[in-house]
């Protein structure tokens, strides 16, 4: 009898301790360094991205020099505009290139509030970052040429941050945390494709602009002396610029590419501690640090 | 809707032009020069516009380009019959033309 009552108490005091285990693996602090790493990795794209299409702009000029508008010099000579038949049309892709930064910045606003919302700071950053991802989105949709997909996946981000609340426990952030990263994957996704299909349009145009210099350089006759290295400098100049821009579009593709996954690791691994090895967002880490690194290496 | 067909077809087109070109002499060679300059320039001004894949001319346009694309085939090999190229180079560009003339708005 005695036996049997120790045993119920052991089995009693087992049960507390698992109980107890339990909520305390509740209780436990989010891990918020990992939401903090994938919001400065989307930053970091945004930002290069939007030097990237700066660089791109300056390249247009370059390849204008190359192919003014016929006839003597006017103000508008240089402005990027080509002769199609006899018609003269616009080719200035800034306003090709502005949607997929705007696209850019609804994901970045999108992983600023969920680093707020993982460290709590409802009334500061959430904030912030809530308003900061309605502008973006705003923005986007503005957009004529910003795919249906793509502003239909910024909605989508929106409404996950909007669904967050103010969670009161540690277990209501992490559900609110789950779901809104479980909603929010569309969205990645289809603007992942946009921002990856308007760099490969960018890529395209780098390309072409480059090859009708070298054709048109080719096709020049210039004699030995200071004008030849003139125009030496110039292709090169051309040439060595265009390259950057594709290897940076390259590396922006990648390192967009990188964002989806590194995004559902965490989304997984929100029950794990900060010490958890996310090789995914590792992963999307190195390839923001090569985009950054071969910026640098080529300015 | 919107796909970026023409434009990578534009490109291509534009690339085999000039492969073309250098493999010829003479007159052929110079109206393929400027069949890949007017090509080029068509590429730049379809990437900054924004194109509805789901128009009749659109298509048509695209299968244009690509009939031209598989009429030079691979640019490397010895081309048989360029005149037929250029006529078809030139069909594509005027139907492409037209069509990105239109869409902006000229």
């Amino acid at each position: 009898m005695k036996n049997e009552r120790r045993i119920a108490a052991r089995v009693r005091f087992l049960v507390v301790l698992v109980v107890l285990g339990a909520m305390c693996a509740g209780c436990a602090g989010l891990p918020t360094g990992r939401f903090d790493t994938l919001a400065a990795a989307s930053k970091g794209v945004e930002t290069r991205t939007a030097q990237t299409d700066a660089d791109v702009v300056k390249l247009t000029r370059r390849f204008m020099v190359f192919s003014p508008a016929p006839g003597p010099y006017r103000v508008d000579s240089f402005v990027p505009v080509v002769e199609v038949g006899a018609t003269r049309l616009d080719f200035d892709f800034g306003p090709r290139l502005e949607p997929r930064q705007a696209a850019l910045g609804v994901l970045a606003a999108y992983t600023d509030a969920l680093a707020a919302f993982a460290r709590k700071d409802y009334g500061g950053e959430l904030d912030h970052a809530t308003h900061s991802l309605g502008g973006s989105v705003q923005r986007l949709a503005g957009h004529v040429t910003a795919s249906a997909a793509a502003k239909q996946g910024a909605g989508v981000l929106a409404t996950a941050v909007n669904g967050l609340g103010h969670a009161l426990t540690e277990r209501m952030r992490r559900a609110a945390l789950r779901k809104a990263m479980d909603d929010a994957t569309p969205g990645i996704v289809a603007i992942v494709a946009f921002v990856k299909e308007i760099n490969a349009l960018g890529a395209t145009a780098v390309t072409t602009m480059r090859d009708q210099v070298i054709r048109k350089a080719n096709g020049l006759a210039v004699a030995d002396g200071v004008a030849r290295l003139r125009l030496n400098e110039a292709v090169e100049g051309m040439i060595g610029e265009s390259n950057a821009i594709l290897a940076q579009l390259k590396l922006e593709s990648a390192a967009v590419d990188a964002i989806a996954p590194a995004h559902a690791e965490i989304r997984d691994a929100i029950d794990r501690d900060e010490r958890a090895v996310l090789d995914k967002l590792k992963t999307l880490v190195a390839e923001v640090k090569r985009l950054q690194g071969v910026y640098s290496s080529l300015k | 809707m919107s796909d970026h067909a023409l434009v990578e077809g534009l490109a291509g087109l534009a690339s085999r032009v000039d492969t073309l070109s250098h493999l010829t002499e003479g007159d052929q060679s110079r109206t393929l020069e400027v069949q890949e300059d007017r090509l080029a320039k068509l590429t730049l001004v379809a990437i900054a516009l924004d194109m509805d894949a789901t128009n009749a001319k659109y298509k048509d346009a695209v299968n244009q380009v690509q009939a031209a694309i598989d009429t030079i085939g691979d640019a490397d090999k010895k081309i048989q019959n360029v005149a037929q190229a250029i006529s078809r180079v030139a069909k594509a560009l005027d139907v492409a033309e037209k069509l990105v003339t239109k869409l902006a708005g000229v």
